[in-house]
């Protein structure tokens, strides 16, 4: 059980007593990105706990339709103001399509931040291809406020 | 590169590493997460609190029925194209695809996709003028990193901005710089622009074989549509007569129209030209308080040219004392004389009905945006200022305007604006509407911001349809065009303001009609039917006088 809640992105090196679910991830994600292998340009990015916490929140908010999924979409909900959010693929290749981004949301004072796989991403949101960004938006009397606030808090508590 | 799909159904493990929670059991969880997706939905709906972890339950009737008929939405595909995101059901299919596949022809650009989506990397990372991020050494991924860093919006930097905000806001300055910027015009763009991305499109057409996209809403508009060739160079020099237009395309229009154009454009296109004429020799200095010196060499050269272009009831005299306030009005007039391009192209920012001069911001424009910015809202200081110290109660004087035929009383007026200086002039052609002044002053008071300005330049129409109004309303319509950053408020301006307009230049409206017809014709040129296929631009026949003259 301790090993199926590891996500499989920030275990670099599944250990051998899982060696059954460790083939299971190569066989559906090719490949693990391991912590060298992450784009330095994605630079909040969330740890294994928060990917897990950021990742739940992003399925919360698809099961609310409070969710945008997409890099273009993702820019839409920041333009329009509507985006309380940001969640971005640090494997999008390349990764400057999503970098005007975290420009945006700086404007916009959104928060965002980096999770590791898109693929990831894309299931949590609910489809099943990869997503690169999405964009969790605001809505009234959204129960998720208080969910990205903790996750904003982390992200600061990153960033230092 | 492709990839095995997560939509396998019998691994239902496979969900397990991406989505994280092991505290559920992984068969609720369905292999693309349409599944697990209503459970959430329900624990909202009973009160509980969203945790997911805590949602354990087994997914109701419903919303097994909810993510079956999900599940069909989406199509399984066995073979995926992974630059161009499609799937294909059949070997054929996608080997069909991959065969039209083309190489984007930027140098040292392996880029490889369906040829829309080519363009449209194409229009994403080499298009001229199109910002691109560019991290390419460790050292500016390092700048990178630390910049996101600290400029991350914590709590902390937000509160902070926000104070800062509030500060400038404080000390007047309600503009803001983002209007020539790239992420506003994007943001125009985006919000409402289909429209504008079929037009591209069209735009695009006539250029390379690479321009030629989906005219993707989402990309931010180049500088220039015309010249996406490939060639940035191709867009300086194709851009160039765009900052140049503004002086050849005056001259000749001198004995033709010698009648300002709209209010609403005057007064952004006075400030433009004012810019034009400033910038060689002011790009360094101080805008603070250099602006006003020129403006006395811009009124002079205006009287110049009013005096060598008799025009309407008003061709006067200007004193030199009063040049500040002369100059959101001199070259209002003098822009007339000089020609209606530029007031077209004021105006068609204004009105919002057309993208087109939103693109064509200059090099120049988003170079000098935070002092014009600064500047700007100095002036529109100075007019807060005026009007909040009730006109130095002129009002209570009997005047009139001094550009007006009937100006009489001018010289009251005339002396106070000289001795008070800048600010006072600035704000003169208000001072010379009395009753209108009033209601202004109780409006601004109330409201305090540029809307209130937009109210002043109504009720100074309304009230009386004077002559002296436009230097201020302009300005004042002109920060609000400014602000404004959808189109439907620069809609509304411009049908409040269009009142004023018509009842102010009565004299001048036969010559706008006359302009109207000028510019129909330009319109069907083929020029512009390129650039602007949906709208009839302003902007378009800007162009166009740069092409006929």
């Amino acid at each position: 059980m301790a090993d199926l809640e590891m996500p499989y992105p920030e275990s670099p090196a599944p250990s051998s007593s899982s060696f059954f679910f460790a083939a299971l991830m190569v066989e559906v994600n090719q490949r693990i990105p391991t912590e060298a292998e992450v784009n330095p340009k994605a630079y909040p990015l969330a740890d294994a706990n928060m990917t897990k916490t950021i990742l739940d929140l992003v399925q919360q908010a698809s099961s609310y339709k409070q969710l945008r999924k997409g890099a273009n979409e993702a820019t839409k909900t920041l333009n329009r103001g509507i985006s309380e959010f940001i969640v971005m693929a640090a494997d999008a290749e390349p990764l400057e399509i999503i970098l005007h981004l975290p420009l945006l949301c700086e404007d916009k004072n959104v928060p965002y931040v980096f999770v590791r796989s898109k693929q990831a991403l894309g299931r949590a949101c609910g489809v099943s291809r990869p997503v690169i960004a999405t964009s969790v938006t605001i809505k009234e009397g959204s129960q998720l406020k208080p969910q990205i606030q903790s996750v904003q808090m982390s992200i600061e508590r990153l960033l230092v | 590169m492709r990839r095995r799909r997560p939509n396998t159904r019998p691994a239902p493990a496979t969900s397990i590493p991406a989505c994280g929670t092991g505290t559920r059991p992984p068969p609720t969880r369905g292999p693309t997460a349409t599944a697990p997706a209503p459970a959430p939905v329900a624990a909202g709906k009973v009160g509980r609190p969203p945790v997911p972890a805590a949602t354990m339950g087994a997914p109701a009737i419903q919303d097994i029925i909810i993510a079956k008929q999900k599940y069909k939405k989406e199509p399984e595909y066995a073979y995926f194209c992974d630059t161009c995101d499609r799937g294909f059901k059949t070997q054929e299919h996608h080997s069909e695809h991959m065969s039209q596949h083309i190489k984007c022809s930027f140098p040292d650009c392996n880029f490889t996709a369906h040829e829309k989506i080519v363009s449209l990397h194409w229009r994403n990372s080499h298009a001229p003028g199109s910002k691109r991020i560019k991290l390419d050494t460790p050292e500016e991924i390092a700048k990178w990193r630390e910049e996101r860093r600290r400029n991350y919006p914590t709590q902390d930097n937000i509160e902070k901005k926000r104070k800062v905000q509030d500060v400038r806001k404080e000390g007047g300055g309600v503009l803001e710089t983002a209007q020539f910027g790239r992420v506003r015009g994007r943001g125009r763009g985006r919000g409402r622009g289909r429209g504008r991305g079929n037009n591209r499109f069209q735009r695009g057409a006539p250029g390379g074989p690479q321009n030629h996209g989906n005219g993707a809403p989402e990309q931010p508009p180049p500088l220039l549509p015309a010249t996406r060739d490939g060639d940035p160079l191709g867009a300086l020099v194709n851009d160039e007569p765009d900052s140049d237009k503004e002086e050849p395309s005056g001259t000749p229009k001198q004995g033709g129209l010698v009648v300002p154009p709209k209010q609403m454009s005057s007064g952004l296109a006075s400030l433009v030209a004012s810019y034009g004429a400033l910038t060689e020799s002011d790009s360094d200095e101080e805008p603070q308080a250099l602006p006003i010196q020129r403006a006395n060499q811009l009124v002079q050269e205006n009287q110049a040219l009013l005096q060598t272009v008799p025009q309407g009831p008003q061709d006067t005299e200007a004193p030199l004392g009063s040049h500040p306030r002369a100059s959101p009005q001199g070259p209002y007039r003098g822009r007339g004389a000089q020609g209606r391009g530029r007031g077209g192209r004021g105006r068609g920012r204004r009105g919002g009905h057309h993208m087109t001069p939103q693109k064509r911001a200059t090099l120049l424009e988003m170079l000098l945006a935070p002092d014009i910015r600064h500047e700007r809202n100095v002036l529109l200081q100075c007019v807060r200022y005026v009007v909040r110290s009730a006109f130095f109660g002129l009002e209570s004087k009997p005047q009139d305007q001094q550009a007006s035929a009937t100006a009489t009383a001018d010289d009251d007026v005339m002396k106070g604006e000289t001795n008070s200086g800048c600010q006072e002039a600035v704000a003169g052609p208000d001072g010379q509407g009395p009753q209108s002044a009033r209601v202004a002053t109780e409006e601004e008071c109330q409201t305090g911001s540029t809307k209130a300005a937009a109210a002043l330049a109504q009720e100074v129409s309304a009230e009386e349809p004077l002559v002296d109004c436009p230097g201020t309303s302009e300005m004042e319509v002109d920060a609000n065009g400014d602000k404004s950053s959808t189109k439907e408020t620069g809609e509304s301006e411009q049908t409040t303001i269009n009142p004023s307009d018509s009842e102010e230049k009565q004299s001048s409206e036969q010559v706008e009609c006359v302009q109207m017809a000028e510019e129909t014709p330009t319109d069907k040129d083929p020029n512009i039917a390129t650039t602007a296929t949906e709208e009839v631009t302003p902007a378009g026949v800007y162009d166009d006088d740069v092409w006929e003259y």
